[in-house]
């Protein structure tokens, strides 16, 4: 395989998350693509490329999301696409633009993601029924909390598992979003608040999800020669991996996201790491529900099978510990447009790798990140690293 | 492979999906149709490459900077681009047009007031506003266009 | 470079301002029909659900029974080979319980559903459904032994539904 040319991120954007902005899918795209063309310090002449990043249709109520969004992503007469993953969209679209730009096809490309949900009504869950077999799944009633309660029911009764171990995540995740200026649910709260609030689908109680909203979020991928132009220090691409594993999700053991083991090991050797939980500083991984952190951690072996639970309460994954896990809040405390949630992740590296965190800084010095996403049937995973040399 | 030919050989599931939408406007067209409803037809411009925007945008599409001049759209500057004729099940033939504005970027639909003589592309127009209590803030508060001899 | 990610747009909007007509709102819904061929494979499960059997497909290459049934086998990417009949008790993978509908409102009576691995086919094959005949939901275990209870003979039509929920046994 040849080798790819080397990428660099200079700039990255993020519109305020909400229930309901008043703003557009396309004046949010805007928003955010405009926000991280100004924080590189270029235009839209000097960009060659566009992928937009959005979920279902079913949540803005606009078929054919891609060319809607496509004014506002600053595409209009540019090579664009857009790509679609389920939740793990807004950490594939900055890798859909790593090809971009790896390929030499293009000096600098724009990613952006998109999220309205607030159009459909009653609620932005209904839009998920229509994702299951029509044939013998959908009779049943069943919606997208259901697979996920059934997911967090295994894994903790795969490892004994406490639902008070599994809240401490959304405890500290919706504290750090208290520091960050988009959030939608920043939040001092205990672990008995969680436990007490109502039940949705045990064991997912509702402090136990994200909220919906609608938000926009992007960042400028370029060659290093472009960057250098920029920044002596550039922020670069250091791995990019993406896994799917089975539609036929009843067969699978969901203890364990063996996909997202695959994606994380994709993404580890394009960026030579062996040993992630020592070399990986700072990690942004998907907290739709407070079980995905730990879920997610164990997949992307910064923790052991079954190991997550104990280091959260160890405080390893808080802000000033060894190993801060979601230091911009997440999506339980950020809010969560799909897949503008996703690329908010890459957009806290890049500003954690750049100094740019303000009060959400973390700690420990910071040379290495990764973000990750993950979506459809609770099958797909994307992993992204990012470095500063 | 087999090729379906009848229903009754094969299952078949038959189901729905009832979809219900609230949609908002936007920035832009929040205003936009704000001012429609008070008679208003304005334009979004760019002060960087001094284009005009109907619908109105929050941002320009080429130079992509932020919009926040609002500019009154002149009266006498509208004009036929192109039209058709839609016949429905129910009522007469109609007229709809897509109506540009000299030195503005874009266009509005809307429907030709007819008359007996046939409308040609060019042919000034002015747009004919429903009576205000009659206004929802909708592109149909702009009844029609009919043709006016400047 | 930090002073540049120190405003981020966006305004949001109450829903008391989209009551009031402080912001303008449109409403649209629509109903979408369609008519599903359940295709090969599936066809076939649904009309042994009506006989009151559940049937799965085997490829004779892995060795695996897939259950519900599929014409092909995703890993060795290969026509299945043969129609196999599965029992109809199995063991709960994994269940939950819910107190929330379709479109996020509160249910009456909460829902027990499980994935329910079926005797018979691989290990760790199964499907989604019920749990019924459940005195209190303490009883309910992961890895609890259940069987299919049926729906009368002529009540059923070909569908998921045919099994009323899963017992335990």
């Amino acid at each position: 395989m040849a080798t790819p040319r080397k990428v660099c991120v200079i700039g990255a954007g993020l519109t305020l998350f909400r229930r309901r902005m008043l703003e557009t899918g396309k004046e949010l795209s805007f928003e955010a693509v405009r926000m991280a063309l100004d924080s590189a310090g270029i235009e839209r002449k000097d960009v060659d490329t566009v992928v937009s990043g959005s979920a279902p249709d079913a949540f803005d109520g606009v078929h054919m999301k891609g060319e809607y969004l496509l004014d506002g992503s600053g595409a209009y007469r540019r090579p664009y696409s857009r790509v679609f993953v389920g939740g793990a969209t807004g950490v594939y679209t900055p890798e859909a633009a790593w090809w971009h730009v790896a390929s030499g096809m293009s000096e600098v490309c724009i990613a952006v993601a998109e999220e309205k949900m607030s159009p459909l009504q009653p609620h932005p869950a209904y839009a998920f029924w229509s994702i299951f077999d029509h044939d013998y799944e959908r009779q049943l009633g069943t919606t997208l909390l259901w697979i996920f309660a059934l997911e967090m029911r295994r894994y903790m009764a795969v490892h004994g598992i406490k639902e008070e171990e599994i809240a401490q995540v959304a405890v500290k995740n919706k504290k750090n979003a208290m520091d960050h200026p988009c959030a939608q649910l920043p939040a001092n709260i205990t672990v008995e608040d969680v436990m007490k609030s109502e039940p949705m689908v045990w064991p997912v109680k509702r402090l136990d999800v994200s909220p919906p909203s609608d938000g926009a979020a992007a960042v400028i991928l370029a060659s290093e020669a472009f960057a250098k132009k920029l920044t002596k220090e550039p922020v670069y691409v250091a791995g990019c991996g993406w896994n799917i594993d089975s539609t036929y999700w009843t067969d699978r053991d969901l203890y364990y996201p063996q996909y997202l083991e695959n994606a994380g090991k994709m993404a580890y050797k394009m960026a030579g790491i062996s040993n992630p939980r020592k070399e990986i500083d700072v990690a942004e991984v998907y907290d739709p529900f407070d079980y995905k952190e730990l879920h997610h951690m164990e997949g992307l072996q910064l923790a052991k099978k079954g190991e997550a639970p104990k280091l959260t309460t160890r405080g390893i994954t808080q802000r000033n510990g060894e190993l801060p896990i979601n230091p911009s809040g997440g999506l339980l405390g950020v809010g969560n447009p799909i897949a503008a949630a996703g690329m908010m992740k890459v957009c806290e590296i890049y500003f954690q790798l750049t100094g740019q965190a303000g009060k959400r800084q973390v700690k420990r010095e910071v040379h290495t990140g990764l973000a990750q996403a993950w979506g459809d049937l609770m099958q797909y995973s994307s992993v992204f690293i990012m470095r500063r040399r | 492979m087999e090729k379906i030919t009848s229903e009754t050989k094969i299952g078949v599931v038959k189901d729905h999906i009832p979809l219900k939408y609230n949609y908002t406007a936007g920035v832009a067209g929040d205003r936009f149709l704000q001012l429609l409803k008070q008679g208003k037809l304005q334009a979004s411009q760019c002060t960087q490459c001094h284009k005009l925007y109907l619908p109105p945008k929050i941002f320009c599409k080429d130079c992509f900077s932020q919009l926040n001049e609002w500019k009154d759209v002149a009266e006498d500057s509208a004009y036929v681009y192109s039209f058709t004729s839609v016949k429905k099940e129910e009522g007469p033939r109609e007229l709809i047009a897509l109506v540009k504005f000299d030195g503005v970027e874009g266009g509005l639909l809307g429907r030709l007031k007819s008359s007996r003589e046939e409308p040609r592309m060019g042919m000034k127009v002015r747009p004919v506003f429903k009576q205000k209590s009659e206004r929802t803030g909708e592109l149909s508060d702009i009844e029609y266009f009919e043709k006016v001899n400047y | 470079m930090s002073e540049k990610v120190k405003f981020f747009p966006g305004r949001e909007i109450s829903s008391k301002a989209m009551e009031s007509g402080e912001v303008l709102t449109k409403y649209y819904s629509a109903d979408l029909n369609y008519s599903w061929s359940t295709g090969i494979a599936v066809t076939r499960f649904l009309q042994e659900l009506k006989q009151g059997k559940i049937i799965g497909r085997k490829c004779n290459k892995c060795d695996r029974v897939l259950v519900p049934p599929r014409i092909f086998c995703e890993d060795c990417f290969r026509t299945t080979d043969e129609w196999v009949y599965v029992k109809d008790t199995g063991v709960v993978n994994t269940y939950s319980i819910a107190h929330v509908g379709t479109d996020a409102s509160r249910l009456k009576e909460p829902m027990y559903i499980a994935v329910i691995n079926v005797d018979g086919p691989t290990k760790g094959m199964g499907f989604l459904h019920y749990l019924g005949e459940i005195k209190s939901e303490h009883e309910i275990k992961v890895g609890m032994k259940v069987q299919a209870v049926w729906k009368p003979e002529n009540e059923r039509t070909g569908s998921i539904l045919d099994i009323r929920y899963f017992k335990p046994i």
